[in-house]
């Protein structure tokens, strides 16, 4: 019976020939190995160089010219999809990657890259469970472990979280500095300063230029009652964002609660010459003078701080203080 | 050491001169409101108001209270006082008798049927058809001795009361002393499911019936700022099937009306929306756990800011 089917074989290996013979972009039968390596490879570099408008091109092209589309190449999607997203065009990047994981489900790059723009557009139920089938699929993936303990963050699930990045940090000792910056932050959301100091300040080994890190540290040495480093951290990230109001803020109800009133006026006067609206630093302002004995300047300067916003959180404090105020009569009865 | 550290930084700057910005920067607001927390959550219990937590009942929908726990324990919200009806008072005798969150996430992830009754198997079957006996929750008391020991209500690092009803009069009946387990038992102890806990003479069956959200009884402990954190019922599903799903729905509906009650008294309430999830759908308390992280902490800024405003002079007394 073997041999009757003999005349088959030589039927057989013709048909593989054809459909390996690489001239055919379609290959026999449809079944040929995927596109061109050399259109593949302009379209990356062109990724690579920064023209995503013509990586997408490329792309698209490269991708269309392969009729039968179960062999379309998943890489070229996902190349695809982060020229999308580099070009913020996110509706059309998330519409590629839900096109390949039609025809590539279990691929793993691919279902990291589609979890990581759910991840990004605030879907976070989704980009979990992309996450989540990535690592049933391959339980050691960082990119998908380094996203889902991001996740988990995000939703505020901080010891999963944590859990997690503990297990990619196993790993991977050597992650990126952001990656260990989010554990760093996944400590301080747990209120473990002393972890959170350990981890940001490896970051800052390696990564220094970045005010964000250093306001972590700040943040980590002012929940270990570090005041003096908290504030000598700040004053680094302000060296490198000097108009950032929110460190300016920081600093100066920090020194407010050291009882450095002087230094915190001057730093809030220092936010209003930036922004000479700016309602915090208005209350800061209220909250040094009345510490300073001056209860009217207080007073008036909750009404101005009211009169910026009465709606806003600042603003229902300054109204709760000045009601107070209004109400408890001072030593000279004023 | 700071110029020198000064001198480092600059020179790594131009040396890679692309600053990474992992954060947003935070609002006016945000930066405010942290301030004061920090300032609120460092003041002796004494020295600010007495925050109490309602957990109420929804079965395995409950779960959800450990997901909130979570997120109050990491935001150090002070919890005072607890008083849970039925999942409500596993989760809050629990916490209250000092077990973290992780060990309650385990619990999530391991609990079965078995930890509550021996009962749901053939044997318990014809106990049923022939004997007329619903199942025995006692495997509860077993449980909640491994997890705790013999613990009782008044001895908890964290004062706790729950709910049950005696099925005989009908009554309301508060734990508030005694041994925990048999408190915890009798408030989650399904009527039409599970014969009543015979406890002092009376046949107790699960609070739900007739306090599903403790918000007045936390007001009795003596909280001054209620939290409420209410897993309402899911009608989205089908319709009942089976005779217990039937008076399982009768009792749902009525706890509705109650939700709506006792919230209004509270001063802040959580509202877990837990969806296709069973009563007694053991294998899916950990997501609604998840359920509750969520929720938790996406009011988690809003409640701290509800707080701070109602204790305003503590914050500033200091």
């Amino acid at each position: 019976m073997y041999l009757k089917n003999k005349p088959i074989i030589p039927a057989l290996l013709l048909v593989f020939l054809l459909n390996g013979c690489s001239s055919f972009q379609n290959g026999f039968l449809g079944l040929a190995p995927v596109g061109d390596k050399k259109a593949y490879t302009s379209a990356r570099d062109a990724y690579d160089n920064g023209n995503y408008e013509q990586a997408v091109n490329e792309l698209t092209s490269y991708i269309n010219k392969i009729k039968n589309v179960k062999r379309r190449e998943a890489r070229a999607y996902r190349l695809l999809g982060k020229s999308y997203e580099q070009l913020d065009r996110l509706d059309k990047a998330l519409e590629t990657y839900s096109e390949a994981l039609e025809y590539h489900p279990d691929n793993v790059p691919l279902l990291t890259a589609a979890a990581g723009l759910y991840q990004r557009t605030a879907l976070l139920d989704r980009a979990q469970d992309l996450y989540e089938y990535a690592l049933q699929k391959e339980p050691d993936n960082l990119d998908a472990l380094s996203g889902l303990a991001y996740n988990y963050y995000l939703i505020g699930f901080s010891s999963r979280s944590r859990a997690i990045y503990d297990r990619f940090f196993t790993l991977n000792p050597n992650a990126s500095a952001l990656d260990r910056a989010r554990y760093a932050q996944t400590f301080l959301d747990q209120r473990n300063y002393q972890q959170a100091l350990l981890h940001i300040t490896k970051v800052l080994e390696d990564q220094p230029d970045s005010p964000d890190f250093w306001l972590l540290r700040a943040r980590a040495a002012y929940g270990l009652q570090l005041t003096g480093e908290a504030l000598e951290d700040l004053d680094t990230a302000l060296l490198l964002s000097p108009d950032r109001h929110d460190l300016l803020a920081i600093k100066a109800l920090w020194l407010y609660q050291d009882k450095q009133y002087k230094l915190s006026t001057q730093t809030a006067k220092k936010m209003l010459s930036l922004m000479p609206d700016n309602q915090l630093a208005a209350f800061i302002l209220a909250l040094n003078s009345y510490k300073q004995g001056k209860i009217s300047s207080a007073k008036k300067q909750l009404a101005n701080v009211i009169q910026l916003s009465a709606e806003s959180f600042t603003g229902k404090v300054a109204q709760e203080i000045l009601d107070s105020l209004n109400t408890t009569p001072t030593k000279n009865g004023k | 050491m700071v110029k020198k550290r000064l001198w480092t930084v600059l020179g790594t700057v131009l040396l890679f001169c692309q600053p990474l910005c992992a954060l947003p920067v935070q609002t006016d607001d945000a930066v405010l409101r942290e301030f004061l927390w920090d300032r609120f959550v460092s003041l002796p219990k004494e020295e600010r108001p007495q925050i109490g937590l309602a957990l109420s009942a929804g079965g395995v929908r409950g779960f959800a209270h450990v997901g909130v726990l979570e997120v109050f324990s990491n935001a150090g919200v002070p919890v005072d006082m607890v008083s849970g009806t039925s999942m409500g008072s596993v989760i809050g005798g629990l916490y209250a008798a000092g077990l973290p969150t992780e060990k309650l996430w385990e619990i999530g992830e391991h609990m079965t049927l078995k930890n509550i009754t021996s009962d749901f198997n053939v044997i318990g079957l014809f106990r049923f058809l022939f004997a007329k006996k619903l199942p025995d929750s006692s495997n509860m008391l077993s449980f909640f001795h491994e997890q705790i020991g013999d613990k009782q209500i008044e001895e908890l690092p964290i004062p706790f009361s729950c709910a049950a009803m005696d099925i005989k009069t009908g009554e309301r009946v508060l734990f508030n002393s005694g041994p925990l387990a048999i408190a915890v038992r009798a408030s989650m102890n399904l009527p039409g499911i599970f014969e009543p806990v015979q406890y002092r003479h009376r046949a107790l069956v699960d609070g739900a019936v007739v306090d599903y959200l403790p918000v007045d009884t936390v007001k009795q402990m003596g909280a001054d700022y209620i939290i409420a954190s209410v897993t309402p019922l899911d009608f989205s599903s089908n319709t009942p099937q089976t005779v217990a799903a039937y008076l399982l729905r009768v009792g749902d509906v009525r706890a509705t009306a109650m939700i709506e009650e006792s919230s209004r008294k509270a001063n802040f309430v959580l509202t877990n929306h837990v969806v296709d999830t069973g009563t007694l759908e053991l294998d899916k308390l950990y997501k609604a756990g998840e359920v509750g992280v969520k929720e938790a902490h996406q009011h988690l800024e809003e409640l701290q800011e509800d707080i701070l405003l109602f204790s305003l002079p503590y914050v500033f007394k200091k």
